[in-house]
Order: structure tokens, then C-alpha cells, then sequence
């Protein structure tokens, strides 16, 4: 996906994770790419760091498995955008893969709290 | 509509590709500039810097572009094949759907269009049959047929007669353009079997027949050289395949076997394809002998071999040479035919030949004429039949499709692509025209059926052997296609043409003057058409009714004929004689019978036989001279047949070999030749014979009930004795014993001589009445047929326009207006709008009554009767039609009249 190169400061995404997070972003609405990094980026508090470029393939990818759809429409300043939205399938996605992560954090927390011997 | 969408969709995806790319460019050069602004504004940097930044921040634009690419163009291929699959599986389903939601009106156009269908794949059946036979003959092109041409001999055969065979042994010494000529002329023969002996059609050949027409012989061997008219004399024999399969069990031992033809051996050779129809469509050939066995095979047929002037039934085919082209081979064989006539001038006075190509004379040319004629007539009132229920399905389909206007326009408005509503509606008329051909497909298996339960038994091997080809089949669904889009299109093209605004906005179903024309046009079109229809129906049930009434001049009643040919059996003239005196003496002791009387051929039969005679004072205007029909009959014959003498007296057992030769003739005789003077006691002479006239009977009918008075002559049995004898028996009460007591006597006497199938006089009348029935039975079908179609065009009509003023009415009703008077402005609105396809209708019907009354019996030229009737019974049908859907507007509520919609 693209050659890294200069990474901004902030934790580097868990690969995979990048698509629950769209997903989340659209869980409120119709939004397009920028709307959804911008959303993001408020809710991760400058503490995620990725290229913004990265969420264009998240997003074809996720309306190619439908979890997502897309229509062009116009943005607030009046200028041509895509949208997305989140579908039904893309809803119940959100809310398997979401309590997955919450059971592998806490698998992962318990594992790493574990006393060392 | 289709095609262009299909063009257009070729197009772009040649185009997509950059498509994909500028869309994805789009959307990330909006998401930079959307960052360049963000940043710009918080950081307080130039425009330059923050772009710098913002492309910074997003990474590698050019891999994340080609990645989104990718995905989309797979994405797009993956959706426009499901596209695909599921536009068709949804114009599947909708029309499915559409079709079951409304069973009255499919079933209708699927009856409708199944008839039509049906009819043309008969029409085509027949054609098919009776004009491209499939043909076993092998180079086709080079095989001729030769007539010849006898001026003067009536009923139309002057160019198309049979040869001699001593001018058919000319021809074939001194005509070059040929590899070899041939000849064959039908004949019945006795065939011993295990069960006693059979009477079956066959044919006397040439033995080079089957080689130059190259009709293959499929086991053992065709006829040989030393078989021929100058060789051996050999008794050999090929029988047909058919014949092969049903009496053989196509055992190929029989071949080399011996079977007894007219009770002598004959050595069977060989198996003739099945494909080879006989020398004419419709008569089926089981056996095959030389020219050369004619003593055994054509007794008492001397005379046609060593008579120049005899022309039987002979029909010569010959194969050109490579490179020789019919018209060499025509100027020669005319001019051969005018050497004869110098040669022999007595026999051969005026007698010409010609050439025909084979392939254009399966059917006689003389009737090939007339039936190609017929069938084009046919196939253009089957046509239109079939363009009708086109138009009045689509008039059901418009209707229906009128009734989703706003449904349709509501889509549109949605974005739906006309072409896309186009195609939906097409492919429910396609499922429809698909039911329909199918259906017409199995109703046109029914025709050779049909055909042959309407058929009279009849002493001749008879085979209307029509059957569906896989052309037919091919031709029903190119004609349901067809149909299927021509029916389809306009309503669809109709409907989708809208006005989506006015449609959306006013909420009103309005259809466009255009689409209410049409319908109306369809309708008036339909309307007098089935005038033109009805009036023939009028006239064929009419006809058939006056056929029916025709005086054939004779009393079939009860009797039965039984035919038998002695000479086939060996019989001399003197055993003939006995035979005929015992058979009849022995069937009048039998108890149940009335009469008995015996005759040479049919009273009424379907084939002419003529001879030449000479009445006094024509000695002459020979050339002038018709040949005349005549039978051979006993005393009793007259009185049995119930043909009343009008003058003179009956034949005599005493009018026998020794007393002087006598006749009777009909008025049409006298009528022709000694108009106004007494025939009694004139003369006629026939070679050196010279028949005294004692008695005259009323014109009858002899060859069809159509026929114009035609002269006939009887001449008594006893003074020329034959071997043909036709037995009539009047019987009491037709039944299986009767019939079982009479076969008795024959078997009594001679127990291997075979009896032809025994068949009652009516059905020979029933015979001549078959084109009349038949006729009447098709156009009163298509009459039948149209009246419905009509009558279903009109009522979607009417009930259509009470649909659109309903309001009015309601309107109407509300200041005052009564039930009659709204029934009245709609029926008589309906009237209204029919009132000129009547019109067109009435004198068009007379000009079809005048233009075909000769094809019927009995009926004035305009036939007032049936343009009547028809006039009635279609203003019946407009009135109901109309007065049903008026009923329903004049039962409307004012109230909610108006506030409907």
C-alpha cells in the first residue's frame, strides 16, 4: 500500500484496524474522505498517526465487500465530493468487529498484566 | 432502443478506464484542497507551504490512486455482468408477474396469438409440402419432366397431357439433350399374401426409371438393361420401402424372394428410397414393374402399346446431359414433336411437347398454378389474420401498459432509462408471442390429422403425409419473434413517450392523442376487416349449405360400392362376363338388398376419363370435338341410382354382344351437339363403332359439384364387356353384418380375387363436397376468429374511454343526467367511433363477395344474405361490447366519480 515515508508523530496504526475506524467514522452519517479523516483525527486527539491518503483504498475496499456505498453529491462549500454511507451490512460489521477488538484488547491486556515469573 | 443502449454501453466501457480515473483524482484533489485550506488558516502558512504540508500528510498519492483504481475497475466489471444477469432475471420476473396478475387478458392475447401463429405454420406446412418437397434425386437441376401438348382435349390439360408410348419411344431414339428419358404411368395390381390377395397402387416403369431420375434403390438392385421393353421379359420386381416396413418387416431376405403379382411369380430386386413420393405429390407407389411385363401387369393394354393415338396415363422424365440447359432441351423436343406430326399426320395432328423442370412440377403444373394461387390467397388472409391479432394484442397490451402510466412515468422521473422501461415491457410480449408460439406450434400439429379425418375414404392411396419439418419450427419462433416485438413495441414505445411532467404534476392518466389514434385506427382496421370476413363466412357456410343442395342427378341413399379388376386376375373376357352375371345374381339373393347394379367407374369420382366419339353431323368438326366423359353400366344401374329417363328407355338385359349398339346421353349432350333436334335414334361413333341413341337422362354431375353442364355418355356393359366393374348394392340398412354378408359372396365365388375396400356412394359425394367444407370450415374459423378479435379491440376501447371520463360523467350525473343517458353518450359514442371502419367494412365486403363468389355455390355476385347478416351480427358484437362498459359508468357514484383520482 504505498512506500512509507515520512510518518506523522503519533502512534502508528495496528494494520487492519484502519477499516473499523472508517466504519465508526460513517456510523453518524453519510460523510466524505475528508469528513471522515477529519472526524479521526478529532476523536484520536493527534494520537494515531497514518498517511490520510491510506483511508481512499480503506474506503473502495470496504464498498467493494458493500459494507459501504458511495454517491457523489455536494460538499458544504459547494464542490463536488463523494460520500459514503454506511450500509446495513457495514452496520452489523461495525458491531461484530467491534466487540472483537474489545475481547482481543482484553486478551492482550490480561496477557501483558500477566506476573512474570 | 436495445441496440443503442447496448452500442452505448460498448462505449463506455472503452471510455471507463479514464472514467475511474478521473473520479478517483477528483476526490483526492478535493481532499488536499480542503487540507491546504484547513492548513493554511491554522497555522497561518502561505498557500504553497500548506500544500506542501497537506501532500505531505497524505502520503503516496500516486500508489493510493492506483490501488483505488484497481479495486473500482474490478468492482465495476464484477457489477456490470450482475447488472446484466439481474436486469434480465427482474424483466423476467416483472414480466411473469405482469402476465399472471392479469390471466383474462393474457389468456386472450395468447389465444389470439396462437391462432394466428398456428395458422400461418399450417399455411407454411402445406406449402412447404406441396411446392419443395424434399427430394431424394440426386443433381436435381438436371432432371426435366416432357408433357405433351393435344389440342382440344379438355379441362385445361391441352398443354399438359400425357405421351403415347410409341411417341415416347421416338422422343427417346432421337432426342440428343438427354443421358436417358424415361417413363411411368400408375397402376393398381393384385399382390398375393399370406392372406389372400391385395389390391395396391404401383407403377409400370421403364427399367432405366429410377437411374435417370437418381432416386437411389437402398438394397439389392435397380432394374437392369436386359429387363427392358426389348429384353428378356423377366418377371422382376422393386416394392417401396414403406411397403417394405409394414408387409415385410424391412427383412432384407425377402429381396431375391418371389411374390405373386396378378397371380404370377415375380422375383422381388430390390427397395426403392422411402423418400421417392411417387410421379405426383399425393399418391403413394408400393410397387414397381417393368415396361416389359406389361402382358401380366396392364392386361388388355395391347392397344396403348401399338396405338399411336392412345394416350394413357404416361408421364416421361428425362436427365440432360451435363451442359445442356432446358431450353436446348425444350427447342428440341418441340421440334422432334413437330417431326411427328409429318410422320403421322392421322394420329399426331396438332400434338406438341414441352419440357418442365422436375422441381416445378411435383404438383401438375396445371394444378400447381391454381394451388400456388390458393396458397398465396391463404397465406395473405392468414397474414392478416396474424397482423391483426398483432394489433389488437398490442391494443390489450396499450391498454394494460395505459393503466401504469403513472407508475411508469414515477420511474422514469426516478432516472429509469427509457430504453430500460422499453426493454421491460418488450420482454412480457416476447413471453407472451414465445406461449403463443408454442401453443401454435402444437395446434398446427393438427392440420395433416385434421386433413385426413375430414377426408372421405377413398379408393386411392391418397397421402396428405404433411408433416412439421424443423423449418416449421424454425419459422414459429422467428414469426413469434417477431410478433413478440411488433405487438410489443408500440405499446412500449407508447407508454414511455410521456410527458413526465403534466403525468407527475396533474396526477392525471392521460394518454397522448397519439397512442388514442392508434388505438383507434387498430380498432377500425380490426372492424372492417372482420366485416370482409364475416361476409365470406356468410358466403362458404352458405355455399357449403347450397353444395350440400346441389342435384348430383342421382339418389346415393344406402348404397355401397364394391370395385373389383378381373383382368389383374387373369381373367379372359368370357370369365369376366360369368364373373360379373354370378357376382350379381348371388349378392340380389342376399337378404337387405334393395338392388344391385353394376358399372364400370364411379358415378361422381375425382378423376376424368374421357374418350374421343363422333356424334352424327360433327363427322366433319372433328377438331372441334371435347373429349367425353362416360360410363359402362348394366340395366339395373339407372334405376338403382334413381336417374330418372327423360326421354327413350332403359338398357336391357336384351341390349347383350349380339343386339345392335346402343347409348344414352344426357341433355347436355343433346344440348351441345343436336341442340333442338330429337337424339333418338342418331348415332355416335366411337372408332368403328357406331352407338344408336335410345334414351336421355337429366344433366347430373360427374366430376365436381361446380362443374358446368358437361356432356356424358353410358353405353351398356353387356355389348362391351370390361374388367373393371364397379358393384353397386343398395342395401336396407348399412351395417357390419350386411357388409360381412356381401364380402361372403365374393370370396364365394372367387376367393383370390381382392375386393377394394368396400365404401359407400355418399362419400364420394361427401368427396365432392370437401372443398366446399373445407373452405367453409376455414373462413368461418377466421371469421369466427376476427369477430372475437373485434369484439375484444372494442371493448378496451370503450371501457378505456369511460376510464378517462369518468370525471365527466360524474359531472354529468351530478346536474341531473340519468342512467340511459350516460349509457347512451357512451354506447353511442362507441358507435360513433366505428361508424366509418362499418362503412369501409360494407363496401369492402361487397367487392371481396364479388370478387370470390365464383369459388362458392349458388350465390349472387354481392350476396346480400351475408353482407347483412355480417352487418348485423358485427353491430351486435359493437353494441355489447359497448354497452358493457357503459353499464359500469352509468353505475358510477357522482361523488366519488369526481373525486377519483
Amino acid at each position: 500500500m504505498g512506500k512509507k515515508r515520512t510518518v506523522p508523530a503519533g502512534m502508528e496504526i495496528i494494520q487492519g484496524t484502519l477499516d473499523m475506524l472508517i466504519l465508526k467514522a460513517l456510523l453518524f452519517g453519510p460523510r466524505h474522505g475528508w469528513d471522515v479523516l477529519c472526524w479521526l483525527r478529532d476523536q484520536a486527539g493527534g494520537e494515531l498517526a497514518f498517511e490520510e491518503g491510506a483511508i481512499y483504498p480503506a474506503l473502495y475496499r470496504l464498498e467493494r465487500r458493500s459494507l459501504v456505498q458511495s454517491q457523489w453529491g455536494l460538499s458544504e462549500n459547494n464542490r463536488r465530493a463523494k460520500f459514503y454511507q454506511l450500509t446495513e451490512q457495514g452496520r452489523g460489521e461495525l458491531t461484530s468487529r467491534g466487540s472483537e477488538w474489545a475481547r482481543y484488547v482484553q486478551v492482550v491486556d490480561r496477557i501483558l498484566a500477566a506476573p512474570t515469573e | 432502443m436495445n441496440e443503442w443502449k447496448g452500442i452505448r454501453k460498448t462505449w463506455r466501457n472503452l471510455l471507463r478506464r479514464s472514467d475511474v480515473e478521473r473520479a478517483v483524482d477528483e476526490e483526492m484533489a478535493f481532499h488536499l484542497d480542503m487540507a491546504v485550506r484547513q492548513i493554511a488558516e491554522q497555522e497561518g502558512v502561505s498557500e504553497s507551504e500548506a500544500r506542501a504540508e497537506a501532500k505531505r500528510r497524505f502520503g503516496d498519492r500516486t500508489g493510493f490512486s492506483s490501488d483505488c483504481i484497481r479495486m473500482e475497475e474490478v468492482e465495476r466489471r464484477r457489477r456490470s455482468l450482475i447488472d446484466h444477469w439481474t436486469d434480465l432475471k427482474m424483466d423476467l420476473t416483472f414480466g411473469v408477474r405482469q402476465i399472471r396478475r392479469t390471466p383474462g387478458v393474457t389468456a386472450a392475447a395468447v389465444l389470439c396469438l396462437a391462432l394466428g401463429i398456428g395458422a400461418t405454420t399450417a399455411v407454411y406446412d402445406i406449402a412447404h409440402y406441396a411446392l419443395f418437397p424434399d427430394t431424394v434425386i440426386r443433381e436435381p437441376d438436371r432432371v426435366v419432366r416432357i408433357y405433351s401438348g393435344i389440342p382440344n382435349v379438355g379441362e385445361g390439360l391441352e398443354d399438359y397431357a400425357s405421351f403415347s408410348w410409341l411417341d415416347f419411344l421416338d422422343m427417346d431414339a432421337r432426342a440428343q439433350s438427354f443421358e436417358s428419358l424415361a417413363t411411368t404411368a400408375p397402376q393398381p395390381f393384385h399382390l398375393a399374401g399370406e392372406t389372400g390377395a391385395q389390391r395396391i397402387w404401383g407403377e409400370i416403369v421403364t427399367w432405366d426409371y429410377f437411374s435417370t431420375l437418381g432416386v437411389p434403390i437402398i438394397q439389392g438392385r435397380d432394374f437392369s438393361a436386359d429387363e427392358g421393353f426389348e429384353g428378356t421379359g423377366r418377371q422382376v420386381t422393386l416394392i417401396s420401402e414403406r411397403y417394405w416396413r409394414s408387409q415385410f418387416g424391412a427383412d432384407s431376405d425377402v429381396i431375391g424372394s418371389e411374390v405373386l403379382i396378378n397371380g404370377e411369380p415375380f422375383t422381388l430386386v430390390g427397395i426403392v428410397d422411402a423418400d421417392y413420393n411417387g410421379g405426383m405429390v399425393g399418391i403413394q407407389s408400393e410397387i414397381f414393374v417393368p415396361m416389359a411385363t406389361h402382358a401380366i401387369t396392364m392386361p388388355n393394354g395391347e392397344r396403348q402399346f401399338t396405338h399411336r393415338d392412345s394416350h394413357w396415363l404416361l408421364a416421361v422424365v428425362g436427365r440432360l446431359r451435363p451442359g445442356v440447359s432446358v431450353e436446348q432441351a425444350r427447342s428440341e423436343v418441340e421440334a422432334i414433336a413437330l417431326q411427328l406430326q409429318e410422320e403421322y399426320p392421322e394420329s399426331n395432328e396438332g400434338i406438341t411437347a414441352t419440357v418442365v423442370r422436375e422441381r416445378d412440377s411435383r404438383l401438375h403444373p396445371l394444378i400447381r398454378g391454381q394451388f400456388v394461387m390458393l396458397v398465396n390467397l391463404v397465406a395473405v388472409v392468414v397474414g392478416l389474420i396474424l397482423l391483426l391479432t398483432c394489433a389488437n394484442v398490442a391494443g390489450l397490451l396499450l391498454a394494460r401498459s395505459l393503466a401504469r402510466r403513472r407508475e411508469i412515468g414515477i420511474r422514469l422521473s426516478l432516472g429509469a432509462e427509457r430504453g430500460r422501461v422499453v426493454r421491460q415491457i418488450l420482454t412480457e410480449s416476447i413471453i407472451l408471442a414465445l406461449l403463443a408460439g408454442i401453443l401454435g406450434y402444437v395446434m398446427a400439429q393438427g392440420t395433416g390429422p385434421l386433413l385426413r379425418s375430414i377426408m372421405p375414404p377413398l379408393d386411392l392411396p391418397l397421402d396428405l403425409g404433411i408433416s412439421s419439418s424443423p423449418g416449421a419450427l424454425l419459422f414459429v419462433f422467428a414469426t413469434a419473434l417477431v410478433t413478440g416485438l411488433l405487438f410489443g413495441l408500440t405499446p412500449a414505445l407508447e407508454v414511455t413517450r410521456q410527458d413526465l411532467v403534466s403525468t407527475l404534476t396533474t396526477g392525471r392518466v392521460s394518454a397522448g392523442r397519439r397512442s388514442r389514434r392508434l388505438r383507434r385506427l387498430m380498432v377500425s382496421v380490426q372492424v372492417a376487416v372482420s366485416m370482409v370476413l364475416l361476409v365470406l363466412t356468410g358466403m362458404a357456410v352458405r355455399s357449403l349449405h347450397n353444395a350440400r343442395d346441389i342435384d348430383v342427378g342421382f339418389e346415393a341413399g344406402d348404397i355401397i360400392c364394391a370395385s373389383v379388376f378381373t383382368d389383374l386376375q387373369g381373367y379372359d373376357e368370357d370369365r369376366s362376363r360369368q364373373y360379373f352375371v354370378r357376382v350379381t345374381e348371388r349378392l340380389r339373393t342376399l337378404p337387405g338388398v334393395r338392388a344391385v347394379a353394376t358399372g364400370h367407374m364411379n358415378q361422381l369420382a375425382p378423376t376424368i376419363n374421357m374418350i374421343n366419339v363422333v356424334p352424327e353431323g360433327w363427322e366433319d368438326r372433328i377438331d372441334e370435338l371435347p373429349g367425353c366423359m362416360y360410363n359402362y353400366i348394366d340395366e339395373a344401374y339407372l334405376p338403382a341410382l334413381q336417374i330418372p329417363l327423360e326421354r327413350g328407355r332403359n338398357f336391357s338385359s336384351a341390349d347383350g354382344p349380339e343386339a345392335p349398339p346402343v347409348a344414352i346421353v344426357n341433355r347436355a349432350f343433346v344440348d351441345r351437339f343436336w341442340a333442338g333436334e330429337d337424339p333418338i335414334g342418331r348415332t355416335v361413333r366411337r372408332h368403328s363403332v357406331h352407338w344408336s341413341v335410345i334414351g336421355v337422362v337429366p344433366t347430373g354431375k360427374y366430376f365436381g359439384l361446380g362443374e358446368e353442364p358437361r356432356p356424358f355418355i353410358y353405353i351398356p356393359l353387356r355389348q362391351e364387356m370390361q374388367a373393371l366393374f364397379t358393384f353397386y348394392i343398395d342395401l336396407d340398412r348399412v351395417n357390419e353384418a350386411a357388409l360381412q354378408a356381401v364380402r361372403g359372396v365374393f370370396t364365394e365365388i372367387d376367393p383370390a380375387m381382392p375386393v377394394a375396400e368396400i365404401i359407400q356412394l355418399q362419400s364420394y359425394v361427401d368427396t365432392a363436397l370437401l372443398t366446399a367444407r373445407v373452405i367453409a370450415g376455414l373462413v368461418s374459423a377466421f371469421g369466427g376468429l376476427a369477430l372475437l378479435l373485434a369484439a375484444i379491440g372494442l371493448y378496451g376501447l370503450i371501457a378505456y374511454a369511460v376510464h378517462q371520463r369518468t370525471a365527466e360523467i360524474g359531472i354529468r350525473m351530478a346536474v341531473g343526467a340519468g342512467r340511459g343517458d350516460v349509457i347512451r353518450l357512451m354506447v353511442g359514442g362507441g358507435l360513433r367511433q366505428i361508424a366509418v371502419a362499418l362503412a369501409v367494412g360494407l363496401v369492402l365486403g361487397g367487392f371481396a363477395s364479388s370478387a370470390v363468389h365464383g369459388l362458392f355455390f349458388g350465390l349472387a355476385p354481392i350476396d346480400v344474405t351475408s353482407v347483412g347478416t355480417a352487418l348485423l351480427v358485427l353491430l351486435t358484437t359493437a353494441l355489447l361490447a359497448t354497452w358493457l362498459p357503459a353499464r359500469r359508468a352509468s353505475q358510477l357514484d357522482p361523488v366519488r366519480a369526481l373525486t377519483v383520482e
